[in-house]
């Protein structure tokens, strides 16, 4: 085999690289064609001089018609080991010249595949048996372990399903202050439909709006090997699409979470974050029994509004749940701002986050007041009675005759951790999960009745202490609450 | 106070007219659905009644409040007490029952609240005295709930007057917030009740 100097495999580089496919998922009629691009990942931006990717696939289904060498990156390679009577493939890539890529993403070549008969098969790559040289000056080349890929899967026999899977952005709207990242969940409706895959096209105001990252819900998706990057392909531009796999047996399917979309505003105005409903925007289920793909019904756009935070107040706030010392799951508050003798304002699903003390933070952009006006902050947990604010640093009860906090314009970084937020005003399961401001024997009762649950849904109601099971230490924290301070501050 | 005895032998008793009219409808009503019908005797409105289903949600409350004694007469600087009780007619499981009386605070003056031992737990906001509000919560910890037929003493309130006159304490009923609530073990639902009121005098 040509290499373009001896392998040094005592001296085998502690480096890695990775082999990716692209696109990863796919669903063909019987017959058809398509090509795979082969995609060395190589982070560390070595120089590659020779590489032998070894893959596995089902024969039966898929037949590797060529591989096309990317001759502007290699000088030569073999292909006529593609495998497809044994369904172990081989394709070698070698330069022998000194003229070497050492970019991040090299393009090894084009692998046609060829759909033979329905079913899906995994295009998968044999991470130990594949092999990446790097150049090693003044000594011989260096072997790179193949640490990372991405392997494929093709569905042959697919159809495009009448059937549409309706995607929503939520929150739909929010003010947030400019350079201020948040959190917009990507909510699925599909119905019956099985969803293995997804590729979503976003398209943005690119001029006030960022996407900073993709994160697919791992309860969904699997979503090994793709980097952030990969999942936010042409990010800029007002374009964006992302994937998201599921290579398992375990299916999505009905009303689920995609994952959530990491957001900033770059300028103040207000930017539209629309769902693509173009033949680039598909979810595919990778069933081998019923491959379809399904085209996608923007069920709800965005539409989100920022603002300088030289004007405008915000309000950065730090809290305390009663019986959480330590981090946490992140968490949704309201947050209530009443001017005195004026205005009030309903802020709610404030997204916070715990630090490791289990201190929650949170901001919100008070859009609607301006510098200088007092304020009293009221703050509502999702399982906690609302607690009154009335100073930064607070220790003890507001009177119901408080001042207020002073607005300043900009950032306001208010400290209400020293109090806790009372534990036990649950969201009602009987009542539309409603929470009704008040801790009282129904809530005992929606605790009781779950003590020893661990699946989501009795946690979403009755974890007061988010340890992952609802027991008697919830209920302790309801008790203390109904000795004390029973209803909403307001 | 009106009855409405069907054949059955079965009593129910409604202290708002309203809720006459509603029983009637709601037993026209059942009559698409049931099999086994039985004529009942005409309602208050004229309709001709049929016997509803059993299995069909109770318009009448589950469950009764009531003072005792259900009138207290004060003597002037005097003080007198009186029990709150709960009455069912079947045997209902409970995880709770939270008590929320009302009272007018320049009248009389709650002097002790002696809350009963039927429950694992209660819990008495004497804070909520200055609110004009005797707040009592009783919960049960046991994972079946308590069972609770017949009539029970919840607790004992002792009081005194402030001045001369007429006042009444009433049980709260409000649709959230601070309020009454009676909660079935298992459903965590609330059970429907009717409450009394005591005349203070």
């Amino acid at each position: 085999m040509p290499v373009r100097k001896q392998v040094g495999k005592k001296a085998a580089w502690a480096g890695k690289v990775g082999v990716n496919l692209s696109p990863v998922a796919l669903v063909l009629g019987v017959g058809g064609e398509e090509d795979i691009t082969i995609i060395i990942s190589n982070p560390q931006k070595k120089k590659i001089s020779f590489a032998d990717i070894r893959f596995s696939f089902d024969k039966n289904i898929l037949e590797m018609k060529s591989f096309a060498i990317n001759m502007s990156v290699f000088s030569g390679g073999e292909t006529d080991k593609l495998g497809n009577d044994t369904g172990s493939g081989q394709i070698v890539v070698y330069n022998t010249t000194q003229n070497l890529t050492d970019s991040e993403m090299i393009t090894v070549g084009v692998l046609k595949i060829k759909a033979k008969s329905a079913g899906a098969s995994n295009l998968a790559i044999i991470k130990d048996q594949s092999q990446v040289v790097i150049e090693n000056p003044g000594s011989d080349d260096l072997e790179v372990m193949v640490a990372s890929s991405q392997d494929g899967r093709y569905v042959v026999g697919g159809e495009i399903s009448p059937g549409k899977v309706v995607v929503k952005l939520d929150p739909p709207t929010a003010g947030k202050g400019v350079n201020q990242e948040f959190d917009v969940e990507l909510k699925v409706e599909s119905g019956s439909f099985k969803i293995g895959f997804m590729q979503l096209v976003l398209n943005f105001d690119s001029d006030k709006l960022q996407i900073v990252k993709f994160i697919p819900n791992p309860g969904v998706f699997s979503a090994d090997g793709f980097s952030d990057e990969d999942q936010i392909l042409a990010a800029a531009g007002g374009v964006a699409k992302l994937f998201a796999l599921n290579l398992g047996d375990n299916l999505a399917a009905g009303n689920f979470t995609a994952g959530k979309i990491k957001l900033k505003g770059t300028a103040a105005g207000t930017a539209s974050l629309d769902i693509g409903v173009n033949q680039d925007s598909y979810f595919a289920g990778l069933e081998a029994t019923e491959p379809k793909m399904f085209y996608i019904e923007a069920g709800q756009n965005g539409s989100y509004t920022f603002t300088t935070s030289r004007t405008v107040p915000v309000l950065n706030f730090k809290i305390k749940f009663q019986g959480i010392d330590t981090k946490r799951a992140d968490q949704k508050v309201a947050v209530i701002v009443k001017k005195a003798a004026g205005i009030t304002k309903t802020y709610t699903d404030i997204p916070v986050s715990a630090d490791s003390s289990g201190v929650y933070l949170g901001s919100v952009v008070l859009a609607d007041f301006t510098a200088g006006d007092k304020v009293n902050v009221f703050i509502k947990g999702p399982k906690h009675l609302a607690k009154k604010f009335c100073q930064n640093n607070q220790t003890g009860r507001c009177g119901e005759d408080s001042a207020g906090i002073a607005l300043s314009a900009g950032e306001n970084n208010l400290d209400f951790s020293k109090l806790v937020l009372e534990a036990g005003d649950l969201p009602n399961p009987n009542e539309d999960n409603q929470q009704d401001g008040v801790v009282n024997s129904v809530d005992f009762s929606l605790i009781e009745s779950r003590v020893g649950k661990v699946d989501s849904a009795s946690l979403s109601v009755a974890d007061l202490n988010l340890d992952g099971i609802v027991n008697w230490g919830d209920a302790g924290l309801l008790l203390n609450t109904l000795g004390t301070k029973y209803e909403d501050e307001y | 106070m009106e009855k409405i005895e069907p054949k059955t032998g079965f009593i129910v008793e409604v202290s708002k007219p309203w809720l006459v009219s509603l029983l009637c409808l709601l037993v026209i009503f059942g009559t698409v659905a049931v099999t086994g019908i039985m004529d009942l005797p005409a309602g208050p409105g004229g309709d001709t009644a049929k016997k509803a289903d059993q299995n069909q949600p109770l318009i009448q409350p589950r469950a009764v409040f009531s003072f005792s004694p259900a009138e207290i007469i004060l003597e002037k600087a005097g003080s007198a007490s009186f029990d709150l009780n709960l009455s069912f007619e079947k045997e209902v499981f409970l995880d709770g029952v939270d008590i929320v009386l009302i009272f007018d605070s320049q009248m009389v003056e709650i002097i002790e609240v002696v809350p009963s031992e039927i429950f694992s737990f209660s819990v008495f906001r004497k804070d909520d005295l200055q609110k004009g509000r005797i707040s009592v919560t009783f919960l049960e910890e046991r994972g079946g709930g308590i069972g609770l037929s017949g009539n029970n003493e919840l607790m004992t309130v002792k009081l005194k007057a402030k001045k001369a006159g007429e006042s009444v304490i009433e049980i709260l009923e409000a649709e959230k917030g601070v309020t009454t609530v009676i909660t079935e073990n298992g459903t965590s639902r609330k059970i429907d009740f009717k409450g009394e009121s005591l005349k203070v005098k």
